[in-house]
């Protein structure tokens, strides 16, 4: 009974109808594109988890340097279970798909760092090759590296002979996820520390496993505590912790955002708001003569409030499947730094829909009253 | 003429109904305002911190980094290659001496006001000539550094950014206690963001030892510069190069900015385009409401493009106010609001104001014009060429 009534008031004013539907898709299309970076700002996208822990130079987490000394000391830390540790060789955040990072990994990074794969092969091709090198799945399609290719990059560290370019042989490929961390070069550290001028007997960052993830907190305090006062302090946290420390420092991003859909959503409100007061008004003698037919105040009131949700819930529906078309080519265009962090995922969608019907029973809820408040005598009156 | 006193005519009609149709006109006026003022406030964020990064350095003076280092942070210049550099030709004397500052780059970290955490801010160590160098440099809180002493001054960004940096107060960085004696501004560039201290201090502080990370060295003229940069870059015991200030800082400026543009542009187009629907929601409305009025109009002989003139100017006028609404609302709460951000590839903060600049609030009101434009067409167009009769037997 009530899908006739909202049927009957939505097809009334066609172009209205769908003119309001069109700004709700395009509502919730941008609610859908801000909310898909939500992983990026949380720092837990893809396999990224609390469990793997990572120390870092405090004072410069991007290019400061971690003596070698301090892996020994973290071996004789109780509770920790596998040590590896990285060093970048070229890292350039204004050019990442141009100058693809470079990082030099030691022999059991693949322990500690377990959501980087390769097939057992290529991790053995790699290791017993001084200049073997893993590229990333994202890298390697962009660069167009295949297994066996030499490549000469040039880096920010010099080697012995004088020159920045350093050759390595391409023994295999590696995946990850988030895929965004695809975009990458793995070489040996041994010959990187073997055959570089400057930063002999440094790191970049050191990472680790616990035999139990609970006592993470109190590890990473044990560790920067003893670096306190040491020329070469540490930052000592998770995976995510850490992501979420660097990007804390490039601004509330999330404020911002935040601040862009109340936006959106406050806009969207007036507009339904506005299309639904205006079409009760246009009704009302239609209203008058339904209730003179006999349908109850209450009727007309869930009728005008599902004719709204009904509203608000088509454009949404629309507009997150438009999202979810759109993140494909927005990760393309990338040209794949957004792989796996980009993502819209079933809680985002559940969210969209809970905000719709709120929004729609805020909007539609003065105009169902004021049409179950309607006395079909003054209605028809006026009529 | 006779048409525009015809377009006049119903335009004044039309705008003076206005109030008949408040609710859905002031729809279209916040809709357009919210996109106006979204687009308004990102690209006054980029211009910001592009005017602030672009805005450092100048033409006749040259920045001097360890070659293979993009940034300062990770250069080093040893005092070896600093006495081969202060002879080099092309280089500005003062009372006798080159006019060229080896300085010590390096991050130390303080808690950003109301921040739990503490953020990277960049420490220089300087001797009297940086401040020849750049003569831009003011003391305008407290004194200077005395040379010798742990003593810190703070750029006025940074000054406003950061906890416990009041004059007298006492700093920690990496063990050493700092008192901080004042505050300095530098025409507002990225130096205000940072921390000055001696660099004779500073290199014993940070474990430099007689090396320091970058040069600066101003130039007799800007046509000296490739004479310098030529003496530099061949001298077979240095290994270094040479950039122009204002090159160097642009680069550094291109990608924060540049994303934040792009991102700026992108929700407010999306956002307009929603905002393209309102309109034409209302304006069809608007219509459809005087469907009478305009038949009436057009059979005492006005003509039908006057009619569709004077619509257009109605949703053009709406959309302009909201435009105007938008820009306004921009302005007055971000205009001058500093915030700071990682900026370029030193991975510490460069803060900035947002600068809502006129040519920023012209875009934002040619945003509000075209929606105004292609909501009002449509719905105009129709109205127009409404047949006479028809349109009055509606009522």
């Amino acid at each position: 009974m009530y899908w006739v009534l909202v049927k009957a008031g939505v097809v009334r004013k066609k172009m209205r109808s769908l003119l309001t539907i069109l700004s709700v898709v395009i509502a919730f299309f941008l609610y859908g594109l801000l909310h898909s970076a939500d992983p990026l700002f949380s720092g837990a996208a893809g396999e990224i988890n609390a469990e793997r822990m990572i120390i870092m130079p405090k004072h410069d987490m991007m290019f400061g340097r971690l003596p070698q000394s301090h892996i020994n000391y973290l071996e004789s830390l109780e509770g920790v279970t596998n040590i590896a540790w990285l060093d970048m060789l070229s890292m350039d955040i204004n050019s990442i798909t141009e100058n693809i990072p470079i990082f030099a990994i030691s022999k059991d990074y693949f322990k500690v760092m377990d959501r980087f794969e390769a097939s057992p092969e290529a991790k053995k091709a790699f290791f017993s090759n001084k200049r073997g090198a893993l590229a990333g799945k994202t890298a390697a399609d962009l660069k167009g590296w295949k297994v066996g290719d030499l490549i000469s990059i040039p880096t920010f560290s010099k080697k012995n002979d004088g020159s920045n370019v350093w050759e390595f042989v391409i023994e295999g490929i590696y995946t990850t996820s988030p895929a965004a961390d695809e975009l990458g070069l793995m070489v040996r550290n041994e010959y990187v520390e073997e055959a570089r001028i400057a930063n002999k007997g440094t790191v970049s960052m050191i990472l680790f496993n616990l035999d139990d993830p609970s006592k993470a907190d109190e590890i990473s305090n044990i560790i920067d505590d003893n670096y306190k006062n040491s020329a070469y302090a540490t930052f000592t946290g998770n995976e995510i912790t850490l992501s979420q420390k660097m990007l804390s420092d490039i601004g509330n991003i999330k404020l911002i955002i935040t601040a862009i859909i109340s936006a959106v959503f406050f806009t969207l409100l007036l507009v339904t708001a506005n299309t639904m007061s205006q079409s009760v008004r246009e009704r009302t003698s239609d209203l008058a003569i339904l209730k003179s037919l006999g349908y109850r105040d209450m009727q007309i009131f869930i009728s005008i409030l599902l004719e709204s949700n009904f509203i608000i819930l088509l454009g949404a529906l629309f507009g997150l499947i438009l999202t979810l078309i759109t993140i494909p080519f927005i990760d393309q265009a990338s040209g794949g730094l957004t792989g796996g962090i980009i993502v819209f995922d079933t809680y985002q969608v559940m969210k969209g829909i809970l905000i719709g019907v709120l929004m729609a029973s805020l909007a539609g809820i003065l105009p169902a009253y004021q049409a179950y408040k309607l006395k079909v005598v003054d209605a028809l009156a006026k009529g | 003429m006779k048409w525009f006193r015809q377009v006049l005519a119903v335009t004044n009609m039309n705008l003076l109904s206005i109030t008949q149709r408040f609710g859905s006109s002031l729809v279209v006026i916040i809709g357009i305002a919210g996109s106006v003022a979204v687009m308004v406030s990102l690209l006054a964020m980029a211009s910001g911190l592009q005017s602030t990064v672009e805005g450092t350095g100048e033409a006749d003076r040259a920045m001097i980094l360890r070659s293979g280092s993009s940034s300062e942070l990770s250069s080093v210049i040893s005092i070896e290659e600093a006495n081969v550099m202060a002879n080099a030709p092309g280089l500005r004397q003062l009372n006798n001496e080159p006019m060229i500052a080896f300085e010590v780059y390096t991050v130390v970290d303080l808690k950003k006001k109301g921040a739990d955490d503490t953020s990277n801010l960049p420490l220089r160590g300087v001797d009297a000539m940086s401040f020849a160098v750049r003569p831009e440099t003011k003391i305008i809180k407290g004194r200077n550094f005395e040379p010798g002493r742990a003593e810190i001054i703070v750029g006025r960004g940074a000054y406003d950014q950061y906890e416990g940096v009041e004059l007298g107060n006492k700093v920690t960085f990496r063990n050493a206690a700092w008192t901080v004696v004042g505050v300095f501004s530098t025409d507002g560039d990225v130096h205000e963001s940072e921390v000055w201290a001696d660099v004779k201090v500073a290199q014993s502080a940070f474990q430099r030892g007689a090396s320091t990370s970058n040069a600066i060295a101003r130039l007799e003229s800007v046509s000296s510069f490739d004479e310098f940069a030529i003496f530099i870059e061949n001298d077979p015991r240095l290994e270094v190069k040479v950039e122009n200030e204002l090159d160097f800082y642009k680069n550094q400026a291109s990608g924060v900015s540049g994303i934040i543009n792009s991102f700026g542009y992108l929700v407010a187009i999306i956002m307009a385009i929603g905002s393209i629907f309102a309109a034409l929601n209302s304006m069809y409305s608007a219509v459809s409401t005087r469907l009478v009025e305009i038949g009436t109009l057009r059979a005492v002989g006005f003509r039908g493009s006057s009619i569709l003139a004077a619509l257009m100017m109605e949703s053009m006028v709406l959309a302009l106010s909201g435009g105007l609404l938008g820009a306004g609302l921009a302005y007055v709460v971000f205009n001058g609001y500093t915030v700071s951000t990682l900026a370029g590839g030193t991975f510490s903060q460069t803060s900035f104001d947002f600068a809502v600049t006129g040519e920023i609030i012209m875009q934002g009101l040619i945003l509000a014009l075209i929606v105004g434009f292609i909501g009002g067409f449509l719905p105009a167009l129709n109205a127009a060429r409404q047949n006479i009769t028809d349109a009055l037997r509606s009522l």
